[in-house]
């Protein structure tokens, strides 16, 4: 036991040598879905290669959260995955089993080659001269280091980045309140086939009357949100027969402080208290759940956004609006902004900009007309990039997709780390486009072949040569929308 | 499926106007408009990838027997 020492700022916590529990070349910190990509590339790639996760398993929001819908391109590592999902019945219409979801993790991580840490927490960065060289984690073995020659912080909310001194952002930028942060909840017993050929889902799809009856009438206490976000159909259940079980996010707390425990903690108490309003709510009143039950909710909540790192390039709200295409593309995605209000009810895909002295609400496409909230001026007031409003708006998501560029995850100022995932460098509009489960799990895989190739030519991350990193991508499969468009400096 | 049926692919009204069909269609069969998606039954080449892709499951699948 240690002798602290009680003094008027706080407790002193003497010096002491930690263990080092073990050595690799790469450190994934964060086994979520761009964990996973990370580690599996950075494995393949020849390095020995750990994993350290806070939870009790892989997949982060992905599975422990719910989050059964992995949407965007199907690339590389991704696409592997979704073929693992579908020969365990783990996958259909973009709907994954979240509990199979965890074993297919698993084995696709364990069978690259890559050692696994559950229920250890990062605590804090080792770095010397200007580089990180390892981590310092709690778990039930006790305070450890671990040494590696390079780092890839998937943890979500950056948290290698900023014990190791990067420089970071947090919310948007009006109030740093991050967007509003979602418990998930599934129902069991639920009669599908009945839910989807009512009259009710045709013309209220987004349950919107519903909860505005509800709202008057005192079925709902108070506007938790305004309408459903989104309901997913769990594969691999019996079906057709009132016994189908779905995904249901739809829970909110606003003004949120994902990165204070106290906020954290009140989030989770918030979160189980909607869901057992929302679960009866909606078994009273929507088609096909009369007999429906809550299975569980989600054991980790879904923060949507916290930290995000300043690396050498900030994706901006703008790029997401104007498709923007970079050399140095690593991944591509097709989504628009999706902002879960920070403050109150309702989704906002569109972003606030002042253009000339004059304030714009920018959208990427004809989904903005899809926010349940809206700018002031309602849905006339939202444009294009390029100002064009009304039936001139155009949806540029039709046309193409946009990519994330490699610098977007090398941080400023400390080297032989990379960052991936929901912790990327972008602003706030950026981040919430770029968020998805499939483009988060091709930036960590092409974090993971960046640190292969680093450590093969020894160099930092930040000078990998950006098209030898592309050709290594595409040979394992990925989508840079290469089929699209010629990235300047590689080879048809 | 048999030789003598034909397959045409719908939008039902749940759809929810996330667009993912579009992205999806290799065939420019999908547009998108206020109202949500719509398929071009003559550009459709009944591929099916909508309809496996569509998170909502708001495609309808209908099949035609032909005499």
């Amino acid at each position: 036991m240690l002798e602290y020492k009680a003094t008027r700022d706080g407790v002193v916590e003497p010096q002491r040598t930690l263990p080092v529990e073990s050595e690799y070349d790469v450190i994934v910190v964060g086994g979520g879905i761009a964990g996973v990509g990370a580690a599996i590339a950075a494995a393949r790639g020849g390095c020995s290669t750990l994993v350290v996760e806070q939870t009790s398993a892989l997949g982060g929001l992905a599975t422990m959260g719910l989050v059964n819908i992995p949407l965007d391109y199907r690339s590389g590592i991704g696409e592997e995955m979704i073929r693992e999902l579908e020969a365990v019945d783990g996958h259909w219409h973009r709907n994954s089993d979240p509990e199979k979801h965890k074993l297919v993790l698993d084995r696709m991580v364990t069978g690259a080659g890559c050692d696994i840490l559950f229920v250890t927490t990062v605590v804090d960065s080792i770095v010397r001269d200007g580089a990180i060289c390892g981590v310092v984690i709690e778990s039930k073995s006790g305070r450890q280091a671990i040494l590696g020659r390079r780092v890839i912080d998937c943890s979500g909310d950056a948290d290698a980045a900023y014990y190791a001194g990067c420089e970071y952002s947090v919310g948007r930028e009006r109030d740093g309140y991050t967007q509003g942060c979602s418990l998930e909840f599934r129902l069991g017993g639920v009669d599908w086939d009945a839910y989807q050929t009512s009259e009710f889902k045709a013309t209220d799809p987004r349950w919107e009357a519903l909860i505005e009856r509800a709202l008057q009438s005192g079925d709902l206490p108070y506007p938790i949100d305004n309408h459903l976000n989104w309901m997913t159909h769990v594969p691999g259940r019996p079906e057709h027969c009132g016994m189908d079980e779905v995904s249901i996010c739809f829970a909110h707390s606003r003004n949120c402080k994902p990165l204070e425990t106290r906020d954290l903690t009140r989030m989770y108490l918030e979160g189980r208290e909607q869901c057992d309003i929302l679960w009866k709510f909606i078994r009273k009143s929507v088609p096909g759940f009369a007999k429906s039950w809550l299975i569980d909710t989600a054991p980790l909540l879904g923060v949507r956004d916290s930290r995000r790192v300043l690396g050498e390039y900030v994706l901006t709200g703008w790029d997401v609006a104007r498709r923007a295409k970079f050399d140095d593309v690593i991944a591509i995605t097709w989504r628009g902004f999706d902002v879960h209000n920070p403050t109150g009810p309702g989704n906002q895909k569109w972003f606030e900009a002042v253009v000339d002295g004059e304030t714009r609400y920018i959208t990427a496409g004809l989904d903005g007309f899809g926010s349940s909230s809206f700018p002031p001026g309602g849905p006339d007031a939202l444009s294009d990039y390029a100002g064009r409003t009304g039936d001139e708006l155009q949806d540029e998501r039709q046309k193409t997709h946009y990519d994330v560029p490699y610098r977007c995850l090398v941080p400023q100022g400390i080297d032989n780390l990379l960052v991936a995932g929901r912790c990327l460098s972008a602003d706030f509009p950026g981040q919430s486009a770029t968020r998805l489960v499939m483009c988060c799990n091709a930036m960590g895989e092409a974090a993971g072949h960046a640190t292969a190739l680093s450590l093969k030519h020894d160099i930092t991350p930040r000078k990998v040569d950006r098209v030898e990193l592309q050709q290594t991508l595409i040979a394992a499969g990925c989508n840079l929308g290469q089929s699209e468009r010629e990235i300047p400096g590689l080879s048809a | 499926m048999k030789a003598d049926m034909r397959v045409t692919y719908a939008v039902t009204r749940g759809c929810t106007k996330c667009g993912w069909c579009v992205q999806e269609c290799n065939f420019d069969a999908i547009t998108f408009d206020r109202d949500g998606a719509h398929i071009n039954q003559e550009k459709c080449t009944g591929c099916g990838r909508c309809y496996d892709n569509c998170p909502s499951e708001a495609i309808e699948r209908i099949e035609h027997s032909e005499a």
